[in-house]
């Protein structure tokens, strides 16, 4: 008897999902996947274990400079301008360190509700004055005013939260060699949706790609329009979520505080009150630092950064970048502990956010034509940053690219 | 013939019951595709030991490994999401309401380990020999499993079990799903 003349597994047969789903090996998709894969080369000779290709796991990929002794951080020059930044991409990184054994950098980005206008890159726009000088503007006084900026803004919704961002990334695959990897600069879309509808749109490599849905935080909609607006109870949210973020180091409270705060800021939907009151946690964590310097796409900003300590995961630090004059979130990055002279790993600018009704829909004023700014790649003394092609979009791709970069290598 | 030449081919067999394979898993998108691409990448660094005579379940066995650890990695993210209780995500409602939707729940209330041995059969449409190359074991083992995996679910939708309850006495239970090594 086979299994199938079963009734009860062939009802369960007929319950499968989808049952008209009809993919084919001739579509655009499958032909760009096995001409991929056939680039990365027929190798038998090649084979072992997963260990042996992936001698460590993300955490241990990571072979960036060591822990920095906790110091204060020089502004960095107003020309830094054009230093490179990246952006955390959840899919991204998380496909790349499955692929290919990245130690995917770890972000602290920041979103708010800016006027949906695209304020353009700056190609040179010369040395930029410092943005303050005022000892009184401590990292917790910056921190209050972007509160009291959050809390006057009106408290809207809609059925989708728009953010378009510009950002780099930065990888360090151990497996491959001891450089950074850069990824970016590219601009993004993202509808994040009431339910669990949305997509991200990223645009590189001469079109758009449509990555899927993304939520920094990991938090449903519902989660993050319920975030409270006491600071008490929302610390206490924090700080449960920091449990969970560098398990490694159980020890890392603020640090990994700060950084559970940028994640449900950046591209959410909560409210102008959760906001404020996300501000004001961030304003109590004890190590918080404030520099000038300018964002991604050129904007003169203030920087509220946190470098790790001795209980804090070594190598990066985050940052999140202000508006000296609305004190309104900019973006954030991923900055460089070990050596905090040099530009910073990763950065996001955000470009515009807006409630919307459609996953397709902009907010007026919103550009329909993305163009990535200019950005450098590299400083003197600094880790060699290698550029990852403009073509290299999803985590799949990466992933793929990094193994033939390895191959090359050894 | 040359290695392209048969991986082509494998690829132009393998694409699409793979999909559904990732499909039947729950997973669409970029997470379906990124599934069949690894499995199908592994398919072609490791050509030489794909067995000419059982390549699908070679491929879904292999599918399986990758598509495992991706869910404990989900898992274990959604462990840490759940310790967050200010607002608890809206349950998911099965799309397909009625007598579908009955079998895919008590399906989903096995363990793992009976849900892939029932989806293997009757979704994947795979044969107890095959189906006892993906799960690494004999195929009178497998056959074994198929029928305890059945009488459980038969008993999950409190219905007579039938004949087929009844496993081949002396039978041991079959090797591990995860026995076999990927890569």
């Amino acid at each position: 008897m086979t299994p199938l003349d079963d009734d009860l597994l062939t009802s369960l047969q007929a319950a499968r999902p989808d049952p008209g789903y009809q993919p084919s090996a001739d579509s655009p998709v499958a032909t760009a996947m096995l001409a991929r894969i056939l680039q990365t080369g027929h190798d038998p000779a090649s084979r072992g274990t997963r260990r042996r290709l992936l001698p460590a796991g993300l955490a241990g990929a990571i072979t960036a400079p060591g822990h920095a002794s906790p110091r204060r951080r020089q502004p960095r020059p107003a020309t830094r301008r054009t230093a490179p930044r990246r952006i955390w991409v959840p899919v991204v990184a998380a496909a790349a360190a499955v692929v290919a054994g990245a130690g995917v950098l770890t972000l602290a980005p920041g979103g708010s509700q800016l006027a949906a206008s695209r304020p353009g890159a700056q190609q040179d726009a010369g040395p930029i004055a410092p943005v303050y000088h005022d000892a009184t503007l401590t990292a917790a006084v910056v921190l209050d005013k972007a509160a009291a900026a959050a809390a006057r803004q009106k408290d809207t919704s809609g059925k989708y939260f728009f953010t378009e961002s510009e950002w780099v990334s930065a990888l360090l695959p151990a497996t491959v060699g001891p450089e950074i990897y850069r990824m970016g600069p590219h601009l993004r879309r993202m509808w994040f949706g009431n339910g669990v509808d949305g997509s991200l749109v990223m645009a590189a490599g001469g079109g758009q790609h449509n990555i899927g849905p993304s939520s920094n935080s990991g938090l449903t909609w519902a989660q993050l329009r319920a975030l409270p607006t006491a600071q008490a109870p929302l610390l206490a949210i924090v700080a449960r979520l920091a449990m969970g973020l560098n398990p490694k180091y159980p020890n890392s409270r603020a640090f990994s505080e700060f950084e559970i705060i940028g994640q449900l800021l950046f591209e959410s939907p909560i409210s102008p009150a959760v906001q404020a009151a996300l501000y004001q946690v961030a304003a109590g964590l004890a190590g918080i630092k404030v520099t000038d310097t300018t964002d991604l796409v050129g904007r003169p900003a203030v920087e509220v950064y946190m470098e790790p300590g001795p209980n804090d995961p070594p190598a990066l630090g985050h940052a999140l970048y202000f508006s000296p004059v609305t004190f309104q979130l900019l973006g954030e990055a991923t900055i460089n502990a070990a050596n905090v002279s040099c530009p910073v790993l990763g950065s996001s600018a955000i470009l515009a956010t807006g409630f919307v009704s459609s996953d397709t829909q902009l907010p007026a004023g919103t550009p329909t034509k993305l163009e990535p700014a200019y950005y450098s790649n590299s400083a003197p003394g600094c880790p060699t940053l290698v550029q990852v092609p403009a073509r290299i979009v999803t985590p799949r791709q990466l992933g793929m690219w990094l193994l033939a970069q390895r191959r090359e290598r050894h | 013939m040359d290695p392209e030449t048969r991986f082509r081919a494998l690829f132009a067999m393998a694409y699409a019951p793979l999909c559904r394979y990732a499909r039947h898993r729950g997973l669409t998108g970029p997470d379906a595709e990124d599934l069949v691409a690894q499995t199908l990448e592994i398919a072609w660094r490791r050509l030489d030991d794909v067995p000419e005579a059982q390549t699908l379940p070679w491929l879904y066995a292999v599918a399986h490994n990758l598509w495992r650890n991706q869910a404990r990695r989900d898992r274990r993210r959604r462990e840490l999401l759940a310790r967050f209780q200010a607002a608890p995500a809206a349950a998911r409602e099965d799309p397909a309401a009625g007598e579908p939707g009955v079998l895919r729940a008590a399906l989903a209330s096995l363990s793992r380990s009976d849900q892939e041995v029932l989806r293997l059969v009757a979704w994947d449409g795979l044969a107890p020999a095959d189906l006892a190359v993906v799960l690494g074991c004999s195929p009178v083992a497998a056959r074994s499993r198929l029928h305890r995996a059945r009488g459980r679910l038969a008993a999950r939708l409190g219905i007579d079990p039938g004949p087929q309850r009844h496993a081949p006495a002396g039978h041991k239970q079959g090797g591990s799903l995860d026995s076999l090594e990927v890569l």
